[in-house]
């Protein structure tokens, strides 16, 4: 029996990296998954049978979360295909999100708006009128970050966005008062969130080397997309029912301690 | 699936309540417990009772946490018992509503002593244990919503509460790279009282609540087992990267600002002053 039987689960971004290891952890814990990505292509593809191959329900979702058209038309995919929606994973982001502040142009801004702090917001309104409806309550979960807490050089955009995100989820929480729908972030600290050489079917591939961190961590190491997949499900379970308005940092101590930014 | 099969865990103050709360998920997910308080009664048998019950071992250690031969020969009660300890939940403490006037240096120190003192000593003997039998471990203290905001007549508490915030952060730095984990959990308004069966429904209801309910998004009150779920995702493989954090579990009671039916910021539309 696992801890989130039943239960219908889409996940933004979730076509590598920490995406995909949140979607075959709780894959592992009886829900079905929905993996959305902007990119449709083997990789997207693998990672929906990774899912089927648990015994669950896996399906692929192509879509850009960063418009109101991409998530509607990404959440409606999902329910033709699972007919209702239980959790909300907000997590997909681009590439290379770190920009030093005077290359940081009107394109860049707006692209991590866009996708960050729109996409997120919008997909969980539209996730919150769908579970409101069903009467079921539900779970809506952000990516947050380290970078929402503390500045690190060239991080300013992204870190606005993340910080944004704390704030989102608390009055998503205090405004579905009563819907037994949850909203929470997750703040993930240094994460190796490459995929692994070979044998693709395990969650974490190679973590970061442990020497870099080990005189500036407390936790003496990198963190794996396992980590944060495990705060989901905490919060996706029955153990985390009472949990709402709330960011979780996943980071190893690194906001705890000032030593990492020595 | 058991998150926590195998480990020994002492929690203080867990003859009744949240502590009793944490040993009961606790033994659910396989841990063995040490069951801690200042009296041996009905109600810590029962909850010593349950622990077995689920096929768990208990061990029962009548300590004062507040007093320094207490906490050492607890913790070495605890290892003989166990043959290691792998999980220290620090929630013993009780405390009064004192005017701010009135906070005498008597009350100062018992609640220091006990909520802020005796956490840190009993982290501090777990920890030394752990790093000798080189392991790692889990060092969960419970601190509370009143570490945030004030509160009427709660200084002296609000800073122990908040003091254990801030020590988790250095235990989890100064015990970098020995696999021990530091966190702390927030609790909101926990109906933490001990009901019957039959009146288990009423748990979390709007008497107990009063006001309160309308601060809260979740719309009802915390039960001791939603902190225990929190001290097992913290305690087990799941919150292994968890780390000199404190996880607020009051059902959005923090999130917001004024209560949620207030109209103070939210005046009728078109109403100018």
């Amino acid at each position: 029996m696992g801890l989130l039987d039943g239960k219908k689960v889409l996940i933004t971004g979730a076509r590598k990296g920490i995406g995909r290891g949140i979607a075959l952890t709780l894959a592992n814990e009886g829900a079905d998954v929905g993996i959305n990505d902007i990119v449709d292509d083997e990789v997207s593809q693998r990672a929906a049978e990774l899912v089927r191959d648990r015994g669950v329900k896996g399906t692929f979702h192509a879509g850009d979360v960063s418009t109101v058209a991409g998530i509607n038309s990404v959440i409606d995919s999902f329910l033709t295909q699972h007919d209702q929606i239980d959790i909300l994973v907000n997590n997909a982001i681009f590439p290379d999100q770190s920009r030093p502040l005077f290359d940081t142009d009107e394109v860049f801004w707006d692209r991590m708006m866009d996708l960050s702090l729109k996409g997120y917001f919008f997909g969980s309104q539209r996730a919150a009128k769908e579970m409101i409806a069903q009467g079921t309550g539900g779970r809506i979960i952000c990516l947050a970050s380290v970078h929402a807490y503390v500045a690190i050089e060239d991080w300013t955009a992204y870190g606005t966005a993340k910080a944004g995100l704390r704030r989102m989820m608390k009055g998503f929480a205090t405004d579905l008062r009563g819907h037994n729908i949850t909203a929470n972030c997750i703040a993930p600290g240094a994460i190796s969130n490459a995929l692994p050489d070979g044998d693709d079917d395990v969650i974490d591939g190679p973590p970061h080397d442990p020497s870099q961190f080990t005189e500036s961590l407390p936790s003496a190491k990198g963190g794996l997309p396992s980590d944060i997949a495990n705060a989901v499900l905490y919060l996706s379970s029955e153990l985390g029912q009472y949990v709402n308005g709330e960011t979780i940092l996943v980071d190893g101590g690194m906001i705890a301690s000032k030593k990492m930014r020595d | 699936m058991k998150l926590l099969e195998g480990k020994k865990a002492l929690i203080t103050g867990s003859r009744r309540g949240i502590g009793a709360g944490i040993a009961q998920l606790f033994a659910e997910h396989g841990a063995d417990v040490g069951i801690n308080d200042v009296v041996r009664d009905e109600e810590a048998d029962k909850t010593i009772a349950v622990v077995e019950s689920l096929g768990q071992k208990a061990s029962w250690h009548l300590a004062d946490v507040g007093n320094t031969e207490d906490r050492t020969r607890m913790l070495d009660e605890f290892v003989a018992e166990h043959g290691r300890i792998d999980i220290l939940v620090n929630n013993a403490v009780a405390s009064r509503d004192v005017r701010f006037t009135e906070i005498t240096e008597e009350f100062w120190d018992h609640l220091v002593g006990h909520g802020l003192k005796g956490y840190l000593f009993l982290a501090q003997g777990a920890a030394k244990r752990m790093i000798d039998h080189g392991h790692g471990g889990s060092i969960i203290n419970i601190s509370s919503i009143q570490g945030y905001r004030a509160w009427p007549h709660n200084t002296v508490y609000g800073v122990v509460k908040a003091g254990l915030i801030r020590m988790v952060q250095s235990i989890a730095h100064d015990l970098a790279g020995t696999g021990i984990t530091a966190n702390s959990v927030a609790p909101g308004y926990i109906d933490s009282q001990v009901l019957s069966a039959e009146d288990e429904a009423s748990r979390g209801n709007d008497e107990y609540l009063g006001s309160a309910l309308g601060f809260i998004p979740s719309r009802r009150g915390g039960v001791p087992r939603d902190i225990a779920g929190a001290c097992v995702f913290l305690a087990s493989e799941l919150g292994d990267y968890v780390n000199g954090q404190t996880i607020t579990v009051d059902g959005g009671f923090m999130a917001g600002g004024v209560p949620q039916d207030s109209k103070l910021w939210n005046p009728e539309p078109g109403v100018t002053e």
